[in-house]
């Protein structure tokens, strides 16, 4: 299998007036997981469908490993989508959906049975091969799917939130199947969600996308860590956003008044647009703020007050206020807080390190 | 016992809301059914019908060659009709299905009602107007040189007929039948490689089967037991079924042997209707 490279170069699309995708530029590495993420709406479906010739783009070009991809039609394309409702053919059994796309290319009858049971065998379906599909459960149907979209052995596979009809223990079983299938075949995949935790848990980079508008591109733990404007710092994870200015400035760090009085941030890579006296909003993920019951004398420390806490298994997330009503949201292992004894309305101290404290680029540098 | 206990686990409220349908089913469809094939042993004698139960009908009716002139001729003429709407009704209904919106189809739907307001009857003789030796299609070609063309009383001018009776119809089974299918399934086919024919021919047609099929199928019932148009347009020569009916009826007052026909007419059809939907819901 080749690997496809994948260049959107100014591409937008309207949909009569409305405009569904503003000019977006970007690469896809051949052999990449790029993941497509942002709420309903914000043109990370058009964007796939785009490539897959689904949707035709009002201006700009896109490429195929330097094809132009603009003029060929959905059926001249070697892009299978993996749709969210998967799209198999009822009317056709397992083995017949998969063999259809190598039916359609005029492959010999027999070099399509053979090739398709290679595919089931794979995706340790090849029981199932003469089931018919309303027989199957959701992630059989899933392995169906993506056996139909590979079987012609294409350069690059596009998935439109695939997992997003599956129970969550099923979605961390496909995921691996998905992670460990496009590591094996070395092709480009480009998946589409909605889902944070599986486009980090995934992709190589993600894309995150709001109103036609690539926000930014990165690989999870930069997006995570050091996102680049205030929609990512709110869409991605839990992040507390301050906002402040600048008191003072230098080579290395900066002290910045805010609503939780001074806090220190290192300055990091890239942001070297701030003056004294400027605007900033700080970004400190609720993972890294530290909590003591004592008075640590650290840097960044603040006395708050408990509030509430959200369980999720081993993580918990938890709710804090200072004096002045300011929310700040910490979240930790649970075997972590334990030996911390909090109650409702009980006032403990947070702090976090100057090297954990992010600045979202200014609004007018995008 | 048993019956007691089925009676028990009857439910009353549900019977009572079934049993108006049920009453009139059987009242309207199921006696005179039974009537009709009853009848179909009775005898005439001096121009009266005489209850009895012999077979002297159906070996009359079953001897004779041109029952089964009329019967093939029947069949033929509904399956030629069932064919030719299917045909033309198809890239209609793919339009209203697939290229128009919504409302537009909405609309679509609505004009193809609109020809069931008006009598059957009075559109046939709309044809009977057009195709006649002196009417109007002839006139026109007439002037330019060509014909008269002998329309009516052919076979043709019967096949206007019941496409005009049934391509409403098949064209709304048909469009609505297309319009349900998951547009994702078409998309699906293009991207996987097909063009827009095969689209059609490996994903459309079998995702529309059962409306396909079921459109066929009242097609061929409405054609195969149509009186009309083989009557007033195909000039009733050679005699369809229902024409032979008539006929029967009225020479000789013959009501046993036209109930003989109405019989084996009501069988072909219930075996057409039942085949037709085991081949449309049929599990793969």
């Amino acid at each position: 299998m080749s690997e496809g490279q994948i260049v959107f170069e100014n591409v937008t699309k309207q949909f009569g007036s409305a405009v569904a995708v503003q000019p977006i530029n970007f690469e896809i590495k051949a052999g990449e997981f790029l993941a497509i993420m942002g709420s309903s709406g914000c043109g990370k479906t058009t964007t796939l469908r785009m490539l897959a010739g689904l949707e035709t783009p009002s201006s700009g070009e896109i490429r195929l490993n330097g094809v132009r991809m603009n003029e060929l039609k959905a059926h001249e394309r070697e892009t299978p989508l993996v749709w969210q409702t998967l799209a198999l053919f009822p009317f056709l059994n397992v083995i017949e959906n998969v063999e259809f796309g190598l039916k359609m290319r005029g492959v010999e009858k027999s070099e399509c049975t053979k090739r398709s049971l290679k595919w089931l065998k794979r995706m340790e379906i090849e029981q199932f091969a003469n089931r018919s599909i309303d027989q199957l459960s959701g992630g059989q149907r899933q392995r169906v799917a993506l056996a139909r979209a590979l079987v012609t052995e294409p350069p690059v596979l596009l998935l439109d939130e695939p997992l997003s009809a599956l129970d969550q223990n099923l979605v961390v079983r496909m995921q691996s199947v998905l992670t460990r299938l496009q590591k094996e075949l070395g092709i480009t995949f480009v998946y589409v969600t909605h889902s944070q935790s599986e486009a980090f848990a995934m992709a190589d980079r993600v894309v995150i996308m709001s109103e036609g508008v690539i926000e930014q591109i990165g690989s999870p733990k930069e997006i995570y860590r050091n996102p680049a404007s205030r929609f990512v710092a709110e869409f991605v994870g839990t992040n507390n956003i301050i906002s402040g200015y600048i008191k003072e400035l230098n080579e290395h760090s900066m002290i910045c008044n805010t609503a939780f009085g001074v806090i220190e941030s290192n300055l990091h890579d890239g942001n070297n647009s701030h003056v004294a006296g400027g605007a900033v909003e700080l970004v400190i993920s609720a993972d890294m703020v530290e909590l003591s019951q004592e008075k640590t004398s650290s840097k960044n420390e603040i006395q708050i007050q408990f509030i509430a806490e959200e369980f999720t298994g081993s993580v918990v997330t938890l709710y804090f206020e200072d004096d002045n009503k300011n929310e700040l949201i910490v979240q930790k292992q649970q075997r972590e807080i334990e030996p911390l004894e909090l109650t409702y309305g009980c006032k403990i101290y947070a702090h976090w390190d100057p090297i954990n404290v992010f600045c979202i680029p200014e609004v007018n540098a995008g | 016992m048993i019956f007691s206990n089925w009676i028990r686990s009857l439910d009353v409220y549900a019977l009572t809301w079934r049993l108006p349908v049920i009453i009139w089913q059987v009242l309207f469809f199921l006696a005179p059914l039974i009537f009709m094939i009853a009848m179909s042993f009775f005898l005439v004698k001096n121009y009266r019908m005489v209850e009895a139960f012999e077979l002297v009908n159906w070996m009359k009716i079953f001897s004779k060659g041109y029952f089964w002139n009329s019967y093939g001729l029947s069949l033929g003429l509904a399956a030629l009709a069932t064919f030719t709407a299917s045909c033309i009704a198809f890239p209609a209904s793919y339009c209203l299905a697939f290229k128009l919106s919504e409302t537009a189809r909405r609309w679509a739907i609505f004009f193809l009602i609109i020809p069931f307001f008006t009598s059957y009857l009075v559109r046939t003789f709309s044809w009977y107007v057009l195709m006649a030796e002196s009417g109007v299609v002839n006139n026109i070609i007439g002037h330019l040189g060509i014909g008269p063309i002998k329309m009516l009383n052919t076979m043709f001018a019967t096949n206007i007929g019941y496409l005009t009776l049934t391509l409403p119809l098949v064209i709304i089974l048909q469009t609505l039948s297309m319009a349900s299918i998951d547009k994702n399934l078409i998309e699906a086919a293009h991207n996987l490689g097909a063009g827009r024919v095969r689209a059609i021919v490996s994903v459309i047609i079998p995702a529309a089967r059962i409306g396909l099929i079921i459109g066929a199928l009242f097609c061929f019932i409405l054609s195969f037991g149509d009186f009309v148009s083989p009557y007033y347009l195909g000039g009733s020569n050679p005699p369809t079924l229902p024409i032979l009916i008539i006929d029967t009826t009225k020479s000789g007052q013959q009501w046993p042997r036209a109930a003989v026909i109405a019989t084996v007419m009501m069988v072909t059809l219930m075996l057409v209707a039942l085949s037709a939907i085991k081949i449309a819901y049929k599990k793969r």
